[in-house]
C-alpha cells in the first residue's frame, strides 16, 4: 500500500470509532439508552436528576431531556409513557387516570409530546393539586384524551404523537426521596381506541 | 488486511471511540447550557436581567418539559464583575429560586418554605466570597462558575393567578450588588 492510502485506511478507521462514540453518546442522551432510576408500577424516577449528585450520564441526560429541573430536596419527577398494561401512550385511544393526593406540598401531572407540550390550543395539558375536582373522598380520576369536555378532570392528547405523562412533586415529603416505591402514583387504565369496534 | 493489522485497527476504533463518547457526554451539559444562557440573555436584554416569559404555551415554549402552571422567570446571571443581588417577592402559594451553575446542576434553592417573604440573596464566586461582606438579613451564596441561570417558579394554574403573579414578580431584582 502506498503511503497515502494507508494514512487515509488510518483515518477512515479513526473516523468509524469516533463515529460510534458520538453517536452511542447520542443514542443515551435524547433518552433512547438504558437509564438508571427506579421504576414505580408504569412510572419511572430517578431522584438524581437536576441535583448535585447525579453521575455524567444523569447530567448529560438531564441537560438534554429536562434541563433546569430542580434537585431532588424541591420536586421530584415521575415520567411514564405507557398504560397499565405496558402498552405505549396513543393519542388514538382515551385513558383514565386514577388517583389521590400525593406526599407533597404542590403536585401536577402534564402531558407532553415528547419533551414538549403538544401543539394544540385546547390549555388542557394538565391537572394539579389546586385545580383537580375530588370526590369526597378526596381521590380524583382524570381523562386522558384527544377531546372530552364532559369528563370533570381532562387532559390533552390532542396533536401529541409520542404522549407522555410527567407528574411533579414539589418539596416531596421524606418518605417520598427515602423510598419512591412508596409513592401511590396514579393508575393508568386504557378505555377504548379510535377503531375499536 | 493482516491479522495483526484488523487487530490494530479494531484496537484504534475502540479507542477513539470510547474517547468521543466520553467526551460527548461530559461536554454535552456545559454545550446544553451555553447555548441555554445565549437564548436567554438575548431574549432578556443582556445578562443579569430577568426575563418574565409569559404563560407557557406550545406554541411559545422555551425549555424542555415546561409546566404550564407555573410562571417562570429566568436570569442569566454573570460575576465576571462582581457579585450579584438576586430578590424576589414572596407570593401566597407556592414559589422557589432555583441556581444552575454552567454544568446544569441545581445548587441552590430557596422557595416560600425557606422565605415566605420573599428572597434576598448575594451569589459571589468562591474569590468573591472571601472578600465580600453581605448586608444583614441578605443571604451569601457561593457559585461554583461565573454565570449560570436563575430560575423563578410562581405557582399560578390559572390565568387570573398568572396576572397576579406577573404584577409580584416584576418588583425581583438580579444582579449589580
Amino acid at each position: 500500500m502506498s503511503r497515502g492510502r494507508v494514512v487515509l485506511a488510518w483515518g477512515l478507521v479513526a473516523a468509524l470509532g469516533a463515529a460510534l462514540g458520538v453517536g452511542s453518546a447520542l443514542w443515551i442522551l435524547v433518552g433512547r439508552g438504558p437509564t438508571g432510576g427506579t421504576r414505580v408500577g408504569v412510572w419511572s424516577i430517578d431522584l438524581d436528576v437536576g441535583g448535585d449528585q447525579g453521575g455524567r450520564y444523569v447530567r448529560a441526560v438531564t441537560a438534554t431531556q429536562g434541563l433546569l429541573a430542580m434537585a431532588q430536596r424541591e420536586a421530584v419527577y415521575f415520567v411514564a409513557d405507557a398504560d397499565g398494561e405496558g402498552r405505549a401512550l396513543d393519542a388514538d385511544c382515551a385513558y383514565e387516570i386514577a388517583g389521590a393526593d400525593f406526599p407533597a406540598y404542590w403536585w401536577s401531572i402534564t402531558a407532553y409530546d415528547g419533551s414538549y407540550l403538544a401543539d394544540n390550543t385546547d390549555d388542557r395539558a394538565s391537572v394539579d393539586a389546586t385545580s383537580v375536582v375530588r370526590s369526597d373522598d378526596g381521590s380524583w380520576r382524570a381523562r386522558l384524551a384527544r377531546r372530552d369536555d364532559s369528563a370533570a378532570n381532562w387532559i390533552s392528547l390532542d396533536a401529541s404523537a409520542s404522549p407522555n405523562l410527567l407528574l411533579r412533586l414539589y418539596v416531596p415529603e421524606r418518605s417520598v426521596l427515602d423510598d419512591p416505591a412508596s409513592v401511590p402514583v396514579p393508575t393508568i387504565r386504557r378505555l377504548s381506541c379510535e377503531g375499536d369496534t | 488486511m493482516r491479522p495483526r493489522r484488523v487487530g490494530g485497527a479494531a484496537l484504534v476504533v475502540a479507542v477513539v471511540a470510547l474517547v468521543a463518547h466520553v467526551g460527548t457526554v461530559v461536554a454535552s451539559p456545559r454545550v446544553v447550557m451555553a447555548v441555554a444562557e445565549k437564548r436567554l440573555a438575548d431574549q432578556a436584554g443582556g445578562r443579569n436581567t430577568w426575563l418574565h416569559a409569559p404563560r407557557a404555551t406550545p406554541q411559545n415554549q422555551q425549555v424542555v418539559r415546561t409546566s404550564p402552571d407555573l410562571a417562570y422567570s429566568a436570569c442569566v446571571w454573570d460575576l465576571s464583575d462582581g457579585p450579584a443581588r438576586i430578590t424576589l417577592p414572596g407570593w401566597d402559594e407556592y414559589f422557589s429560586l432555583s441556581l444552575y451553575q454552567a454544568r446544569t446542576d441545581n445548587f441552590f434553592v430557596a422557595s416560600d418554605r425557606t422565605s415566605p417573604d420573599g428572597v434576598d440573596i448575594l451569589l459571589a464566586t468562591e474569590q468573591q466570597a472571601a472578600a465580600t461582606t453581605a448586608p444583614d438579613d441578605v443571604q451569601l451564596v457561593v457559585a461554583p462558575s461565573t454565570t449560570g441561570v436563575a430560575l423563578l417558579r410562581y405557582l399560578a394554574p390559572t390565568p387570573a393567578a398568572f396576572v397576579a403573579v406577573d404584577r409580584v414578580r416584576r418588583e425581583a431584582r438580579c444582579g449589580g450588588a
